[in-house]
């Protein structure tokens, strides 16, 4: 499902912070596209076929766990990295996350950094 | 003993000279009349909390009513010792020898154990809080998002200092943005924790508007005593603490609810009895009414016919509280639910039957109560419809001293709950970590 190059979704209801992360990973030379709805992400996310996938959990309409749990039982062969990125940092979430089949979890408020390097790391094992 | 005698008729000689009803000071202290008498009359033993309160209802020091006020600080300490030794053996000194060798220590004692008191209270309001109010839980997610938007644009700032002029722009716009949405954010997540646990603002919602309509009023409605008052709900639905259309509906439907048990349960009917010795089912069959309208009844009346001696619970099949009027020492959580071994659940399965329970809450106040737990179900007319059930748990307080075996031991709520072996417990509690 995923492709090669290196494009990246934004899901995240926070406009200010799709801003400052779509900034930060565009100038380290990914493509990226943002989306800021449940609903319909399932739907964008088949369309636009991103290398690696940033999902909040808190979203309006469908919350991220329910797009989560869409994508992965919709992908046949190869499954699109997720980075759950929330500010429900309890154990639960974590624990939910992780059986859904996020491959990472990060918690707001963030470092851009650290989300930069998480987010190359998950393209570069693709 | 000699002590003992000598409170209870300093207690009631005090009272009578005072000129103070036994009715009125056992209302002021949170006891029966009854209980009351049995102390002045030296058939019961009372702790140094209860002996405090006694002085102060009496406006005396508590030394006057004890021999010494070093006599109150060993009632205090064997109640302390009491609440936290499991094992009484393991006290090799009696309290009142350990108060006269260090009685520095014997105060640092007591006051540690008050400040303890009123952390146990802070943490289980702010755990039930945290826990289980979708509101605060909403708040601190936006919070933290803000936060998080903040100092992603400021890192940008930070980290490239060379940034176009137009980003530099846009992201210190969003800053500024950000930062009045967190200001308003943190004034008003500080309003609500900071109101008191009876009355919130800013973040109610219709059942806690309704709620604090309920405490407003006292959980009494004089006006629908009164037969045939038709405005008088209309009056009562005026009320400033129900702001939305769903507070005033929930609001509307308990107000004619109680109208109607008032209309066939009348206030001259319910001073007839005896809070002391209720039988639910022989008083729902001398009046025609059911079990539930005699609860209703005790629970919202006038506070002076039963000097507000009972609290209740009502729950939907879901264990959701529809409604709950507290009682001192039985810590009903505000939100989710309570203690599953709460006989309040136990009647679900057996609708139309009355259950008597005595029962020990182990909350930081705690205590011994009665509890009668009644269901009713309505059956539904088609098997596309549910059943619809509905449980009431009505509370009261009873202060004589009985065996601890005659009660279940309850809580309000795992987390904070102090029976770490419950064999219902769903989640780990606070006293294990």
């Amino acid at each position: 499902m995923a492709c090669s190059e290196k494009s990246i979704l934004l899901i995240e209801d926070e406009q200010n912070i799709l801003e400052a992360l779509s900034f930060i990973l565009r100038r380290a030379g990914w493509i990226v596209y943002t989306h800021s709805n449940g609903n319909d992400a399932n739907e964008v996310i088949n369309k636009l076929k991103p290398a690696v996938i940033v999902l909040d959990i808190m979203l309006p309409g469908k919350s991220g766990f329910d797009v989560l749990r869409d994508l992965r039982s919709s992908e046949v062969d190869q499954k699109t990295p997720v980075m759950i990125l929330t500010a429900r940092g309890q154990e639960k979430d974590r624990d939910a996350a992780k059986i859904l089949g996020a491959d990472l979890f990060m918690t707001k408020p963030f470092v851009n950094s650290e989300v930069l390097n998480a987010l190359e790391g998950l393209f570069d094992n693709e | 003993m000699e002590f003992s005698a000598s409170l209870g008729k300093r207690i009631k000689d005090k009272r009578q000279s005072i000129g103070l009803k036994q009715k009125e000071l056992a209302k002021r202290v949170g006891i029966s009349p009854s209980y009351l008498n049995l102390i002045e009359s030296n058939q019961r033993r009372i702790g140094g909390k209860l002996v405090l309160l006694m002085a102060e209802a009496l406006s005396v020091d508590s030394s006057y009513l004890s021999r010494g006020a070093e006599q109150v600080k060993i009632s205090q300490l064997e109640e302390i010792a009491r609440l936290n030794i499991n094992n009484y053996s393991d006290i090799t000194m009696p309290a009142a020898e350990f108060a006269s060798k260090f009685p520095f220590w014997v105060d640092l004692l007591i006051s540690l154990d008050r400040k303890a008191k009123s952390l146990e209270v802070l943490i289980e309001t702010f755990n039930d809080r945290v826990a289980h109010d979708p509101h605060l839980a909403a708040s601190l997610h936006e919070v933290l998002t803000t936060i998080s938007a903040i100092k992603s644009a400021s890192e940008i700032l930070k980290d490239e200092p060379n940034l176009e002029s137009k980003w530099q722009h846009k992201f210190n716009q969003n800053i500024f943005e950000d930062s009045n949405r967190l200001a308003e954010g943190a004034q008003l997540l500080v309003n609500y924790l900071d109101k008191e646990l009876e009355e919130y603002q800013g973040f109610g919602s219709p059942q806690e508007e309704f709620y604090t309509f309920l405490v407003e009023q006292k959980f009494y409605f004089s006006e629908l005593e009164k037969p045939q008052n038709s405005d008088a709900i209309e009056k009562y639905l005026n009320s400033d603490k129900l702001n939305s259309s769903s507070s005033k509906l929930l609001a509307r439907d308990f107000l004619n609810v109680y109208a109607s048990d008032a209309s066939v349960l009348d206030e001259s009917k319910l001073e007839t009895i005896n809070p002391d010795v209720l039988d639910l089912l022989e008083l729902a069959n001398k009046w025609g009414v059911s079990p539930e309208v005699i609860i209703r009844r005790l629970a919202f009346c006038n506070p002076s016919i039963f000097d507000n001696a009972f609290g209740l619970v009502v729950s939907d099949r879901s264990g959701s509280f529809l409604l709950r009027k507290p009682i001192s020492g039985f810590h009903i959580p505000r939100f989710g639910s309570g203690c599953s071994v709460w006989p309040l659940f136990e009647a679900q399965y057996f609708p139309q039957k009355v259950f008597e329970l005595n029962i020990n809450h182990t909350g930081r106040e705690g205590g011994n109560f009665k509890t009668f737990s009644f269901a009713t179900q309505n059956y539904p007319k088609t098997s596309r419809e549910a059943i619809i059930s509905k449980s009431y748990m009505l509370i009261k307080k009873e202060n004589g001293l009985l065996s601890t075996d005659r009660f279940r031991s309850v809580g309000s709520a795992c987390r904070i709950c102090k029976i770490l072996s419950c064999q219902a417990r769903r989640e780990t509690s606070i006293y294990t970590e």
